[in-house]
Order: structure tokens, then C-alpha cells, then sequence
């Protein structure tokens, strides 16, 4: 993977991250107008769904289109209703691998948080447990940066580079975008439905090794 | 390398690499700046499993001593610990199953508040994730504009689920309204008549002395608690105690036991007729008890009251020394128990010759009509309960002679929900009382707080339930019409028929805002349709809650509560019966949070501190704190930290060398226990001053006071002035309650319902927990229609089949499979009640079990009874196939 590649996923992680950790607010919503505007500028799309959305609704208000999208966000990736009403469990790793019918989450939750320590960093977020998609992406978030830092050896680099790769194999890989499949019914904004596909996208990438060389 | 020919395996997020140039603007170090995670000095291995000691939350009594384990903050595993006072190393599922709670991925995680103004159980709310700060400030406004208005209109919801709460009530009372609507009274009515008689909220029988006991409408040991009682019974069992079981459906049986199968509602024909046998067959009793420490002697006018003595007030015997009358207190009178005398030109009889008269027609053969138990098995029954009784036998405890009655009858709710349940309690009690086997060793016993305050005519001060005669018009302060339901403990669910009736009911004002706690009037109660409408009708709630059940589906604002293993927290045992584990005096116990909140939920006591203090109510002069003054005068008044209170309350009980951090490193303490003799309230009323009222004086006057006033007004009580003629009895007289069946009929069964061992309480969403529900599962009854195979041959049922069941009240549940089984009477049918919920709004396993009994129970003013409030538990239905 080339240089530029590997920015590219990173803001990738980066922005999912962003989109599923944030409650959409007015402030979110001009910040995705301007984004869309100064892409259309420089003649270039936004993803699909989500730069659809944001052309229909234009003309409305960011607080209206705020609301309505917190409202997708929270049914989507917070677990609200989701049991019985949706048939569809919340985003979190637990719920899609086996480990919470079995009651075994506590396990999971210590081995995320040992992988999370070992990279020097701890779950702070008030509200997401430590396998939530978005906690997840964030932490990959974080090894592409550690990773694409200009004052890391090689060797650390690639360790980085080794843990985000198992990180994203073992726990973003067999479940995310089977989550992605079962909520897009559920989505009821363009934009989120445009969100899902791109974490599924994401998601369904399996990393094959980093080729030497490629860091400048 | 050339970019072009770059091994690049990912597919490309954005369309272009430009593109993704701009994200960096809009996403660079958000990971990190999102606050997502926190920076932190790598650390290579896991830390080592620590042990952490506290007390269990997984049922109402939160008794057993508990032993975390716990590595690198996350919860691993819980058991009891082995120096627990009550559970003495044990843990029931419940408990063991805490850990699944805590990490439930279907609990509210954040402050939400709802975007769609339509409310219902199956309408999707619209949540929104909001701030903590927007959620307690909206909060805090509504209640302000409503409470300034008229403080009535303002509602605080509690429930089991709010018992531990400190703040809970005087959250209510400093904001002036009467309406703290507790809901958990409904299916548990079973404290009036040990009110009445014990001055205790609860009674048991004595599990050390006790060898034989009758167990109506009661399965400690199948679907109670497992701390000291249930403890303490298994040994008592073990030990070769013999429990005769009277209950429609056969719980668990142990050897030495034995089932009678009785038919709903009709405990009270068998009772009677066991009194009947007692007194007017074998005329067997122990006299000198009854003649010494009950009003059985007091000398009954012409009107039902005490013939008292003009000058002094007090009531009269008959003294058969002196052949004259005598004040009941006169230690040295020998009381007539039978006859008729004329005092101060009144004709009077004693008590105890009302009470055999009433009795004389409800023979063995006459209750076998109504119950199907055979007459000769009641006469067994009563001259085994005679002989087991050992009257005139003493033991000598600490140096005290106690008479030594080890037989004992104990009821529970399977008995007392009925309209006729409380005269059925009261029957069950008097039977104890006949034999002297009331607060004496081996008998039935009140809780460890009954110490026999008195009244004027010694009768015991009743300890928690309020004064039952003292009725006023309007005949209401708060929509659970206390005035109207005497003998009620927390009966919130009459707010349904209140709110959705106001006129009726004589309220003159309209809810317009609540804050609901650990109440559920769904599962609590019954008619469906009437709760939704209730709650529909308030303007704004906000709900404290760990999953989005049925009131959450109603709420406006929801308030994420904390997991108990999440919060510090603190208890005093809330209520105990008598144990040989429970002699420990005054225990409390202490926990810190026990891991990091795993989403952002609060202590609920600490919502309620931080809703107080915006509504200006932790003010020295006026505020919660002077509330809870009011209950405890060692609480601290005007902190805003919960754990200041639980070191004051700690220091107040223990003493200053001991606070919260101490008490919270060894997880329970407790000063020195109690001697044995003092558990056995017979010794609290020495030279026989206490008289147990055997003769409801209570129901009397409660009866007397509640309709001259509505009649005064022109108006009638809503259960109907026959239903109160009827059940408000000084001396129980059969009644057939309304839901009472016959073969023959259109809704020709009883619909009872139990709960699943693991969902006891429900206290922490146990319902929702995927292992109690896997658990739960492997019954081969669980949630399935149980009927006998006796009924199903004779509506052409087999196992397996698809049936729906209806009630009266135009409510159905189904389909259901059907199972057949011998456990069950042929006039009931019944369902492993509590494991469905009705809101789809929960995960999935609370609708795993697919049938809810509550939707079958009905509010309606006819089904209850209204000297207690308790919602009929076996309501008529009818069966037809899917």
C-alpha cells in the first residue's frame, strides 16, 4: 500500500469514526453542507447517499435536518428499540459474534480493553461500551495515525501496522458489515443509509500485508 | 513507487484521492480530540483478578453478601461470600446472573428525549441522544411550572425498583404533592392482616421450632428469595419440618410434603371450615392464650363495637370469677369466651361466641362444595395442625418461658389476592392465634421490627400500613385514593382508574408532569389499555431507567440509571421475616461501584439530588434533606453527594468509627446479634397487655367511617357499597369474589400465574437477561398454558395445541402452546407469569417467553379487593382454540 493509500484509509477511519461517535447537531450539519459545497467546487462527489441527502434538504433548516438525522443516528447505532422492534441489535461486536447470547461479553470487554492498553490508550467515551463500532474505529483511527507518523522507526511502524491489521481482522471484519446489511432497512435518512455502506465498505476490506517499501 | 501501480488491496472510501484531502480538514485526530479514548502509559499484560466484597442487588431484599471478582475493571464474576450474614456463601441465579445484566447492550446508555409526541407501547418514541444538562434542565422546568401551579399535579412513580432509594419519597413530599404512587402493592396485598394482628408488615412461620406447617398461596423456596429465609426453611426442611402445600398448583414439593389441590379463590370456605373443625368439633384450642392475649373475651354490643365503660373508655369482659363485668385490662378477671350479659343495660356477647356462631354452618362438607378438598382431608388437616401445635407445652429460651407451639399456617399472595383475600388472611392468622401459635417459638411470626407498640385497648399498633378508620370526604388526597383502600400498601395502580376517571374519583385537578423510578404499573398491575390511556393523559414524565420498558415507552425525557454495580450504594435491610439467619441486628451493607459506568447512566439518588438542587429544594429551611430529616435525623441536609448521606447514616446507626469507605471494604457489618427470645414478640408484652384483635374492631370502623361519609355526600364507593358490606367484616363471613367460576359457564376457569424462580422481583431487568432466560427456558412448563389433563380431555386439548385465552374485560393472550399436567387443579389453568413484557421497545429475551399473564389482570373496581387493593390473581377465563 502505497503512501497515499494508507492517508486515505486513515481519513477514512477517521471519519467514520467521526460520523458514529458524533449526535448530529446544527453544528454537524453545516459542517457536512460545507464539506459537500467546497467538493462540488472542485467538481467531486461526496459518497452517494449521504451527498443526496444533503442536496434534498438545502433548502431546510439545520436545525430540522439536525434533529432528524440524531433521530436515524440513535436508532441505528444506539440500541434503542432495537431488540424486539427492529430485530436489529446495537452495533457492538458482542452482539454479532456469539459473545453476548452466551453472557461472555465481560471477556471480550477485557480483552479489547488489554489490546487498547497495549497501544497506550484507554476507553474514555460516557456512553459507548469498548466493542461499539465506533470506539473500534476509532481505536483503528489512531494506529494509522501512530503508524503514519513521521517520527516513528520502521519497525515501530510496521508493530503499529501489525496491530491495527490483526485489530481490524479479528474484530471489525467478521461482523461489521453484517451489521451494515441488517440496519440499512432501518435507516430512514439518505445520509445514514449512505454511512452504513460506507462502513460496510470499510469493514469488508481485508488487509494483505504491508509491502515494504511503499513509506517514503 | 508510482501510485498508480501501489499493491492496494482497500477499497477506496472516497471517490477520489482529492476528495479525501478534504476530510482531513473536516476528521484529522478526531479519534483522539472526539474524546473516544484517552491517552494512557501502555501497559503489556493484564492486571491480576482482584476481590471485591458487596452485597447482592439482584432481588427487592439485597440481603446477600457478595464476592466480586474483577480484572482491569471489568466484572468477571459474582458468588456469595462466605461469611455473608444471611446467605452464608450461597448465591441464587439471580445474583449469579448480575454480571449479564450489568454489560445488557439493550440498556439506555445516554440521556434521551423523545421527537415523536404520540405515546404507546408499541410507538416508536423518536429518541434523541441529548445531554445530561439538557435533559436535567428540561427536566427541572417542566416540574417547576407544574409544582408552582398546584403541587398535586405532579406525580413521583415508584416501585421495587425504587425500594432502596433514599430520596425517592422525600423527593415527593418536599414538593408538596400527595402523589407518590408506589406500584408494588397490587399483586402484593399480603400484609393487612399482619398488620392487624402481628403489628408487622410480614409474618412467616418460625423456621427453627417450626415441625409442621400449612402453606397457602405461598413457595418461599420456589420463587423467593434466597437469603435467610429461604436458608433457613431448607434447613428446617432438612430437619424434617413436614409443609402441607393448599394452592391450586403443586411448586415444589420436598420429602415430608404433601399438595392439596384447591380451586381459586376459595382458600378462605377451606379456612373457615378448619376454624369450624377446631372450635366446634374438637374443641381444641388453646383457651388460656385466647382467653389472655387476644379481645376474644371483649364484650360485643348490639351495634359491633366494644361495650366500654362510660367513664374510663375501656371495653369490657365478662369476668367469670366475679360473674360481673370487668375492664379488659384487669389482670386478675377470667373472661367469658361464650354467653350473653347485659352491661350498663346493654345486651353483649363475648368476641370469641360471635365468631364461633358465625362459623357454625361452614362445615367440612360445605367448603369440599366449593374448594373440591374432600372433608375428611380437612378434618385431618385440623386435628394434625391441633396436635402438632402441642398445646400447653413450654421451652425456655435465654432463660425466658415461652409457650412452644411448633405448628404454624403461613399465606402469601396466592392467597390474598382475591376480593375476598383479606378475610381469608385474617382466617388464616386467627387459626395460628386458636392455638397459640402467634409470636411464640415454633410458631407464625412477625418481622424482626414488631416489638408490640399498643393502643388504648392494647391492640398492636400497626406498624407501617397507616390507621385504616379515619376516612374523610372528599375521600382522596392522591390518585391512589388511600382513603377509599384502607388497608393498601402502595396501590399506585389506581392511578389508571383515576386518571382516566377524575370526576369519578373525586380529584379536582389534572396530572400534568411525573418523574417515574423503578415503577412499572404494566407488570404491577393490570388493564393494559387503562394504564396507557393514564399515562398518555400527563403532560411531561421523565423516567429514571436502566432498559426502556413500558413506562419508558411513555416517557418524555429519559434519565440513563447506573447498573448497581456501577453505583456506590448503601442499605439497611428494607424488610425481614424471622430466621434463624436473620437474628443479626440491624445489618447494613456498603459497596462501591464496583467497575466504571459502561455507558452514562447515574446513580438514581444522585439524579434526584441534582433534580433537587436546581429545583432550590436541598435549602436548609425548606428542602429534601429537611424531609428526610423528618425519617432520619442523623442525614446530613444539604449535600449534593450521595455518599455524605450514606457516611451519616452509617455513623448514626454504628457510631463515628465506622463510615462508608470501612463499612464498603468488608461489604456488610452488624452490631452484635440479638438473643434468640427477643426474635419471639410474646415477650414484649409481658403480664399479657396485648391483645390480639381476633375481632376486627378495624375493618369495623373502617367500614363505618368510610360509608356515613359517602353517604352523607350522596355518594357510593366505586367497588360498590355491597362489596364493602361484604368484605369489611369483623368477623369473616364467606365471599364469592366476582371472578369466582363454575363449570358450565362462559369463562369457566382461573387464570393463574406464577413467576419463574430466576424473574422473582424483577429487580435490574431480570426478565431481560439472556442467561435467567435461558435458564428460565428449560422448564418444560415455561411459557406454555399449563391445563390438568382432566380439562384438557374435556375440551378436546392435547399438548401441543395453539390456544388463545380471553378474560371478561374483552383481554386476550395468545397463541400459546398448550402443555398438560397433573400439577395443576382442573379448574385453573396457568402460565409462568411475568416473563413477557408489552413494550417492543426492550431486547428481545423480555419477549422470549411470549405470554404475559398481567394482561389477563384487571383494575376494574369489581375484581379488587378493596380492603387491601389487591388486583384479583386468578381471573375468570375461557379457552378457545387458535
Amino acid at each position: 500500500m502505497t503512501w497515499g493509500n494508507m492517508h486515505h484509509a486513515a481519513q477514512q477511519a477517521d471519519f467514520l469514526t467521526y460520523l458514529l461517535n458524533e449526535v448530529p447537531t446544527p453544528a454537524f450539519v453545516e459542517r457536512m453542507r460545507s464539506n459537500m459545497a467546497e467538493w462540488e467546487q472542485n467538481d467531486r462527489d461526496m459518497p452517494g447517499d449521504m451527498a443526496r441527502y444533503l442536496r434534498n434538504t438545502a433548502s431546510r433548516r439545520a436545525d430540522d435536518i439536525a434533529l432528524e438525522l440524531a433521530r436515524d443516528w440513535t436508532r441505528l447505532f444506539r440500541g434503542v428499540g432495537s431488540g424486539t422492534r427492529f430485530h436489529l441489535p446495537p452495533p457492538y461486536e458482542a452482539c454479532y459474534t456469539g459473545w453476548e447470547g452466551s453472557g461472555a461479553s465481560a471477556r471480550l470487554f477485557l480483552e479489547l480493553q488489554n489490546i487498547y492498553a497495549k497501544a497506550g490508550l484507554s476507553c474514555a467515551q460516557h456512553g459507548s461500551r469498548p466493542d461499539y463500532v465506533g470506539v473500534m474505529l476509532a481505536f483503528v483511527s489512531l494506529l494509522w495515525r501512530k503508524e503514519l507518523a513521521g517520527n516513528i522507526s520502521l519497525q515501530t511502524a510496521a508493530e503499529f501496522s501489525l496491530l491495527r491489521e490483526r485489530f481490524e481482522r479479528d474484530h471489525l471484519q467478521p461482523w461489521v458489515s453484517d451489521f451494515c446489511r441488517r440496519a440499512a432497512p432501518y435507516a430512514e435518512t439518505l445520509f445514514y443509509r449512505g454511512v452504513l455502506e460506507e462502513l460496510a465498505a470499510f469493514a469488508d476490506q481485508c488487509p494483505e500485508g504491508i509491502q515494504e517499501g511503499a513509506r517514503p | 513507487m508510482n501510485e498508480d501501480n501501489a499493491t492496494y488491496s482497500r477499497r477506496t472510501f472516497l471517490k477520489s484521492s482529492t476528495a479525501a484531502t478534504a476530510f482531513v480538514a473536516l476528521g484529522g485526530g478526531l479519534a483522539l480530540d472526539s474524546g473516544v479514548f484517552a491517552k494512557a502509559a501502555p501497559v503489556a499484560a493484564r492486571g491480576a483478578k482482584q476481590t471485591v466484597y458487596g452485597f447482592c442487588d439482584g432481588c427487592l431484599y439485597k440481603k446477600c453478601k457478595s464476592k466480586y471478582q474483577i480484572q482491569d475493571g471489568i466484572v468477571l464474576n459474582v458468588e456469595g461470600a462466605e461469611d455473608g450474614i444471611y446467605n452464608v456463601g450461597t448465591m441464587c441465579q439471580r445474583g449469579q446472573a448480575q454480571v449479564v445484566g450489568l454489560y445488557d447492550p439493550y440498556r439506555v446508555k445516554r440521556p434521551l428525549k423523545r421527537t415523536n409526541p404520540e405515546k404507546g407501547l408499541h410507538v416508536d418514541p423518536g429518541w434523541v441522544e441529548i445531554s445530561w444538562e439538557e435533559a436535567l434542565s428540561t427536566t427541572a422546568r417542566k416540574i417547576k411550572e407544574v409544582v408552582e401551579k398546584d403541587p398535586r399535579e405532579f406525580i413521583v412513580f415508584g416501585g421495587f425498583g425504587a425500594y432502596h432509594s433514599l430520596y425517592i419519597r422525600p423527593f415527593a413530599a418536599a414538593l408538596g404533592t400527595p402523589n407518590a404512587l408506589f406500584s408494588p402493592g397490587a399483586f402484593c396485598s399480603a400484609h393487612s392482616a399482619s398488620e392487624i394482628l402481628h403489628g408487622s408488615f410480614l409474618e412467616a412461620a418460625d423456621p427453627k421450632h417450626c415441625g409442621y406447617k400449612i402453606e397457602i398461596g405461598r413457595g418461599m423456596l420456589c420463587s423467593g428469595a434466597a437469603d435467610g429465609e429461604s436458608l433457613a426453611e431448607a434447613n428446617a426442611v432438612s430437619k424434617g419440618m413436614k409443609i402441607i402445600k393448599v394452592d391450586p398448583r403443586c411448586s415444589t414439593l420436598f420429602r415430608n410434603s404433601e399438595w392439596v389441590p384447591i380451586k381459586p379463590q376459595t382458600d378462605l370456605a377451606f379456612l373457615l371450615a378448619m376454624e369450624h373443625v377446631i372450635i366446634w368439633e374438637l374443641n381444641t384450642f388453646d383457651k388460656e392464650f385466647i382467653q389472655q392475649r387476644t379481645n376474644a373475651g371483649y364484650l360485643i354490643g348490639p351495634d359491633g363495637q366494644y361495650v366500654r365503660n362510660k367513664t374510663t373508655n375501656k371495653p369490657y369482659v365478662w369476668d367469670l370469677n366475679s360473674k360481673s363485668p370487668a375492664p379488659f385490662d384487669n389482670a386478675s378477671a377470667v373472661c367469658a369466651l361464650e354467653g350473653t350479659y347485659t352491661v350498663d343495660g346493654v345486651t353483649a356477647r363475648p368476641a370469641f361466641a360471635l365468631i364461633k356462631e358465625s362459623i357454625a354452618s361452614y362445615t367440612p362438607e360445605w367448603q369440599e362444595a366449593l374448594t373440591t378438598i374432600p372433608a375428611a382431608k380437612v378434618r385431618q388437616l385440623a386435628k394434625d395442625f391441633v396436635e402438632n401445635a402441642r398445646i400447653g407445652s413450654t421451652i425456655e429460651i435465654d432463660g425466658v418461658t415461652f409457650p412452644y407451639r411448633p405448628a404454624a399456617i403461613a399465606i402469601y399472595k396466592g392467597l390474598t389476592n382475591h376480593q375476598n383475600g383479606h378475610l381469608g388472611y385474617f382466617v388464616a392468622m386467627t387459626l395460628n392465634i386458636l392455638v397459640g401459635a402467634f409470636d411464640v417459638p415454633g410458631g407464625n411470626l412477625g418481622h424482626n421490627h414488631q416489638k408490640y407498640a399498643k393502643d388504648d385497648d392494647w391492640h398492636p399498633k400497626i406498624f407501617y400500613l397507616g390507621p385504616p378508620n379515619k376516612i374523610k370526604f372528599p375521600p382522596t388526597d392522591g390518585m391512589h385514593l388511600p382513603n377509599l383502600i384502607p388497608l393498601a400498601h402502595d396501590v399506585g395502580y389506581q392511578f389508571s382508574n383515576s386518571m382516566t376517571d377524575l370526576k369519578r374519583h373525586w380529584i379536582d385537578y389534572v396530572p400534568k408532569a411525573a418523574i417515574s423510578y423503578g415503577c412499572n404499573l404494566f407488570s404491577k398491575g393490570g388493564s393494559e389499555e387503562l394504564v396507557s390511556a393514564g399515562l398518555r393523559k400527563i403532560g411531561f414524565m421523565a423516567t429514571i431507567s436502566l432498559v426502556f420498558d413500558e413506562h419508558t415507552a411513555f416517557a418524555d425525557i429519559v434519565l440513563p440509571q447506573a447498573h448497581n454495580m456501577e453505583e456506590i450504594f448503601c442499605y439497611e435491610r428494607p424488610f425481614d421475616r424471622p430466621a434463624k439467619q436473620e437474628i443479626a441486628n440491624g445489618p447494613m451493607g456498603a459497596r462501591k461501584a464496583l467497575t466504571k459506568p459502561l455507558y452514562d447512566g447515574r446513580q438514581a439518588d444522585s439524579i434526584l439530588i441534582d433534580l433537587a438542587q436546581r429545583l432550590g429544594l436541598l435549602a436548609k429551611t425548606h428542602g429534601i434533606a429537611k424531609n428526610m430529616n423528618n425519617i432520619r435525623s442523623d442525614f446530613p441536609m444539604n449535600t449534593t453527594n450521595i455518599k455524605d448521606v450514606y457516611d451519616a447514616w452509617i455513623k448514626g446507626k454504628y457510631g463515628n468509627t465506622w463510615n462508608f469507605d470501612k463499612v464498603a471494604e468488608v461489604g456488610q457489618i452488624s452490631v452484635p446479634p440479638l438473643k434468640e427470645s427477643a426474635i419471639y414478640a410474646y415477650s414484649y408484652a409481658p403480664g399479657n397487655q396485648i391483645k390480639l384483635p381476633i375481632y376486627n374492631i378495624f375493618l369495623l370502623n373502617a367500614k363505618n367511617s368510610m360509608l356515613s361519609q359517602l353517604r352523607a355526600h350522596g355518594a357510593s364507593h366505586p367497588a360498590g357499597d355491597d362489596a364493602i358490606e361484604n368484605v369489611f367484616q369483623p368477623i369473616p363471613k364467606w365471599h364469592r369474589p366476582p371472578e369466582f367460576t363454575k363449570a358450565g359457564e362462559n369463562y369457566d376457569l382461573n387464570l393463574i400465574g406464577w413467576r419463574a424462580p430466576q424473574f422473582s422481583f424483577d429487580v435490574n431487568n431480570a426478565i431481560g437477561n439472556v442467561v435467567l432466560q435461558e435458564i428460565a427456558a428449560r422448564h418444560p412448563l415455561y411459557g406454555k398454558l399449563v391445563i390438568n389433563p382432566v380439562t384438557a380431555a374435556k375440551k378436546g386439548l392435547k399438548s401441543g395445541d395453539i390456544v388463545y385465552v380471553e378474560n371478561k374485560y374483552n383481554s386476550k393472550i395468545g397463541p400459546v402452546p398448550v402443555v398438560l399436567s397433573e400439577s395443576i387443579h382442573p379448574d385453573a389453568v396457568g402460565v409462568s407469569g411475568g416473563q413477557a413484557r408489552k413494550t417492543f421497545n426492550m431486547g428481545p429475551a423480555n419477549n422470549a417467553g411470549r405470554v404475559s399473564w398481567n394482561r389477563m389482570a384487571s383494575i376494574d373496581w369489581k375484581a379488587i379487593d378493596p380492603v387491601a387493593g389487591a388486583i384479583e390473581i386468578s381471573p375468570a377465563v375461557r379457552i378457545t382454540k387458535a
